[in-house]
C-alpha cells in the first residue's frame, strides 16, 4: 500500500493529499476553478480535444491560463484526446511542442501516437492516458509505464476493490474520477452517436444517443407497453463525496471532476466543495466526521440525480435514469462579487440570473461558510434604487450584511 | 483478399476450409466479447486439432479486463501457448502486457472495434508488440485506403455483417425490465432490438457476463465497394450456416450486392461509414442538423 502519512506530534496527518483536478470551457471557468480550490485545471484546445461543443482553448488561452494557474501554484493539463483520424494527423508535432513552450504541466491523451510522439519529441509535459483508453487493470498501467508515461486515468468501471488492489500493484500516478457525470458504455468504445446521428463521438461529437428514448422488441413484440417508461441508457452522475477519506487512504494521486461543459456556477460549488472537505479529512484524518453538509452543497450544483457508479458494485436500475424528468435545474447562479465595501455594505456585484428584491440568495466562497440572506437593497451603478436585476452582466450594488469578498457567488434559494 | 470469419459453429470448420477462408477467430467462455461459440481451453485445443493448420486460429481475447480477473486471464493467456493457436485478437493493453511477459509466440491482434483510426497509429503500436490491425467500423473508404496503403503491419478490414455500437459493463436490459417490473431474457439468442423513438432504426442488444453489447441490424456489405487491403473480416453475429457460406462464396466470386439482396430480400444492407463519414466539428455538426431538418 502506499504510505500517504506520518505522525507528527503524536497526531497522524496526511503527507500526500491527492491533487484536485477540475474542468474549465473557457478562461473564466478556469480562474474560478483555480480561485476556489483546484490544484490543477484540464481544458481542451482548439484542436485535438474531445468535447467539441464546449468553448474550448486557443494556444492564446492556454497560455494566459497557464500564467494564472503559476499564480497560485496550480497546474494546466490539456486534452487531446481525440481518436486521430488520417485528416488529424498534421499539425499535432507543431501542437505539442507549442504546449510544451506555453508550459503546460500535462496532456491527457488517448491516442498512442500522441503518446509516443510527445516522448520522442523529449517534451517536459506529462503524458497521461486518457479515460477514453478505459484502462482498468494494473496490467494495462503498466503497460503504459513501460513507453514512459506519467499518469493512467483509470476507465470509470474501476470499483474500489479493484482500485485497492491496483493502487497496492503500481507505482505510476493514478487519476480516478470522483464526480460529474457518467458514459453509460466503456470510454472510447461508443459508436451509438455515431451511427443515430452520424456524429463522431470519439472526436468530440457525441450526441449523447444513450439518453435517447428507445423501444425494445423481442421478433415483433415490443416488450415495453405504452404505459412503460421507455428504455434509456442514462446514467445518474456520479459523486464519491461520502468516500473520500479512503481514497485519499489508498494514495489515489489525482480526483478528477468531470464536466468542462459545466457553468461557473457548477465549478465553483463542486471544486470548493471537495477542497474544503480534502483539507479537513487531511488535516486530521484519525477524527475526521463526515459531514452531510458536503452532498447537500453538490446538490445545489447537481442537474441529475447522484450515485456511487460502479464504486460498491455493478450498478442497478437506482444508478440509471429512466426518465429524463429526473434531469432537474440547478439552483440560479445569480450573482458574483465584484468588490465589497464593509463599511458601506455594499457588495458591487455583477448579475449572471435574474433576482429581485425580496429573493432570498445564498452567498458561497472558496474558504468560508455559506449564509443566507433575503436581499431587500439593490442600485444600479449610478447608486438608483431598482427592483429587479434582469441584465446578464450588468454592474450592480446589493447591501449584504455579512462578509464577502471578491470573486464570492450568490445562487437564488427562495422567494 | 483473404477472408477472416468470426467461427459461429463447429460444423462450418471444413466448409470453410473448403472455401480456403484464411484463418478464423474463436470466442471464448470468459474472456471475450461479442463471440458466439464461447470455448473452454480445451474446446479451443479441440477446434485447432480439427483445423489441424488448414486455416489459422485466433482467439478472441478482447474483454476490458478489471483488476479481480487478471490472475485467471493469465493462467488463459498460458494455456494458449500450449494450444498451437496462430494468434490473440485483444483491445486491453493489460493482455498484450501479460503475453510478452510470458514471452507467448502467438500473433498480437489489435481489435479495439473503435479506435483503429489513422495509420501512424497503428504504426506507433506496431513497434510496442502489435503483428496485425483490425481497422474500426466508423472509417470512410477512403480512410481505409490510406491505412491500408501506410500500415507497416497487415490490416484486417471488416467487409460484411453486422456492426460493433457499443459495449457496457451494466447490465442496461436486466435493470430496465427490473425498473418495469418485467421478467425477459436477455441473452444474444433472444435477438432482443432496440429501436430509437421517432426513427426506423433497429440494432441488436445482449447481455452476457460481460455486460451489454449493441450491433447494428443491418449488414454491413461491401461487395460493390473493392475494399483494399489483404484481408476482410466477415462478422457472423446473428447469421445462419447457410447464409454464411453463400455470403463468403460471393465475395469471392466477385457478386455484386444486387445480387445477394434478391436472394436474400429479408436482409438489410448498408456501407457503414464507407460513403458516408461522420462529422464532429461544432460547424459541420450545425451544417448536417439544418441539412436534415429539410
Amino acid at each position: 500500500m502506499r504510505n500517504v502519512s506520518t505522525i507528527i506530534d503524536g497526531k497522524r496527518v496526511i503527507t500526500k493529499k491527492p491533487e484536485l483536478l477540475a474542468p474549465a470551457g473557457n478562461l473564466e471557468k478556469l480562474k474560478v476553478a483555480i480561485m476556489y480550490g483546484a490544484d490543477a485545471v484540464f481544458v481542451g484546445g482548439k484542436e485535438f480535444s474531445l468535447r467539441s461543443l464546449a468553448s474550448n482553448f486557443t494556444l492564446e488561452d492556454i497560455k494566459e491560463a497557464v500564467e494564472f494557474a503559476n499564480l497560485y501554484h496550480a497546474k494546466i493539463h490539456v486534452t487531446c484526446n481525440i481518436i486521430l483520424h488520417e485528416e488529424n494527423l498534421e499539425g499535432i508535432r507543431e501542437y505539442l511542442k507549442a504546449l510544451d513552450e506555453i508550459g503546460v504541466a500535462a496532456i491527457i491523451v488517448a491516442d498512442p501516437y500522441i503518446m509516443l510522439l510527445a516522448k520522442q519529441l523529449h517534451l517536459s509535459l506529462q503524458v497521461h492516458v486518457s479515460t477514453q483508453l478505459s484502462s482498468t487493470n494494473a496490467e494495462a498501467i503498466r503497460f503504459w509505464q513501460k513507453q514512459g508515461l506519467e499518469r493512467v486515468v483509470l476507465g470509470r468501471e474501476v470499483d474500489y476493490q479493484d482500485l485497492k488492489a491496483i493502487m497496492a500493484e503500481t507505482d505510476i500516478e493514478v487519476e480516478y474520477f470522483i464526480h460529474g457525470a457518467l458514459c453509460i458504455s466503456y470510454s472510447g468504445r461508443c459508436m451509438l452517436s455515431n451511427y443515430y446521428s452520424r456524429r463522431d463521438a470519439n472526436r468530440g461529437g457525441c450526441s449523447q444517443s444513450c439518453r435517447w428514448y428507445y423501444d425494445i422488441y423481442k421478433g415483433d413484440r415490443k416488450i415495453n407497453t405504452d404505459e412503460d417508461i421507455p428504455f434509456s441508457m442514462s446514467s445518474k452522475d456520479l459523486s464519491l463525496v461520502d468516500h473520500i477519506g479512503e481514497l485519499i487512504e489508498l494514495g489515489v494521486d489525482s480526483f478528477k471532476i468531470e464536466g468542462r461543459m459545466k457553468s461557473l456556477h457548477y465549478i465553483a460549488t463542486v471544486v470548493s466543495t471537495y477542497r474544503k472537505l480534502i483539507d479537513t479529512y487531511c488535516a486530521d484524518p484519525d477524527h475526521f466526521e463526515y459531514d452531510p453538509k458536503y452532498m447537500t452543497e453538490l446538490n445545489k450544483a447537481a442537474n441529475r440525480a447522484l450515485t456511487l457508479g460502479f464504486y460498491n458494485q455493478k450498478p442497478s436500475q437506482n444508478d440509471q435514469l429512466f426518465n429524463l424528468r429526473d434531469e432537474h435545474p440547478t439552483q440560479e447562479f445569480c450573482m458574483r462579487v465584484l468588490h465589497y465595501n464593509p463599511v458601506t455594505q455594499l457588495a458591487k456585484i455583477e448579475q449572471r440570473n435574474y433576482f429581485k428584491l425580496g429573493d432570498v440568495v445564498e452567498f458561497f466562497s472558496p474558504d468560508r461558510d455559506n449564509f443566507k440572506m433575503v436581499v431587500r437593497e439593490l442600485y444600479n451603478e449610478d447608486m438608483e434604487k431598482i427592483e429587479v436585476a434582469n441584465h446578464p452582466m450588468e454592474v450592480l450594488y446589493v447591501k449584504v450584511e455579512g462578509l464577502v469578498k471578491k470573486d464570492d457567488m450568490a445562487r437564488k434559494v427562495g422567494k | 483478399m483473404k477472408y477472416i470469419v468470426h467461427l459461429n459453429d463447429i460444423e462450418m470448420i471444413e466448409p470453410l476450409i473448403e472455401r480456403q477462408i484464411a484463418g478464423v477467430i474463436v470466442g471464448t467462455d470468459h474472456y471475450s466479447n461479442g463471440g458466439i461459440i464461447n470455448s473452454s481451453i480445451e474446446q479451443i485445443r479441440q477446434i485447432v486439432a480439427k483445423i489441424n493448420h488448414r486455416m489459422h486460429v485466433y482467439v478472441l481475447v478482447n474483454r476490458l479486463f478489471h483488476q479481480h480477473e487478471i490472475a485467471s486471464l493469465k493462467v488463459f493467456l498460458k494455456d494458449l501457448m500450449e494450444s498451437d493457436i496462430d494468434g490473440v485478437v485483444f483491445q486491453d493493453f493489460g493482455v498484450l502486457n501479460i503475453v510478452q511477459e510470458l514471452q507467448a509466440s502467438y500473433k498480437m491482434i489489435y481489435a479495439p472495434d473503435t479506435l483503429n483510426t489513422n495509420h501512424q497509429t497503428m504504426n506507433s503500436l506496431s513497434l510496442l508488440g502489435v503483428d496485425a490491425f483490425m481497422l474500426a467500423g466508423q472509417l470512410h473508404y477512403d480512410e481505409v485506403e490510406a491505412i491500408v496503403n501506410h500500415s507497416q503491419k497487415p490490416c484486417i478490414v471488416p467487409v460484411h455483417g453486422v456492426q460493433y455500437i457499443s459495449c457496457s459493463r451494466r447490465e442496461l436490459l436486466t435493470n430496465y425490465f427490473s425498473q418495469i417490473n418485467k421478467s425477459e431474457s436477455s441473452r444474444y439468442q433472444d435477438k432482443i432490438k432496440i429501436k430509437v423513438n421517432n426513427k426506423e432504426e433497429y440494432s441488436y442488444i445482449y447481455e452476457d457476463e460481460a455486460g451489454t453489447h449493441i450491433y447494428t441490424t443491418n449488414e454491413l456489405c461491401t461487395l460493390n465497394l473493392k475494399i483494399p487491403g489483404e484481408y476482410g473480416y466477415i462478422e457472423t453475429l446473428y447469421l445462419d450456416n447457410d447464409y454464411i457460406l453463400d455470403v463468403i462464396d460471393y465475395y469471392q466470386n466477385h457478386f455484386l450486392e444486387e445480387e445477394l439482396k434478391t436472394k436474400y430480400p429479408e436482409h438489410n444492407y448498408d456501407h457503414g461509414f464507407l460513403e458516408d463519414g461522420t462529422v464532429y466539428k461544432i460547424e459541420d455538426v450545425r451544417k448536417r442538423e439544418e441539412h436534415e431538418k429539410r
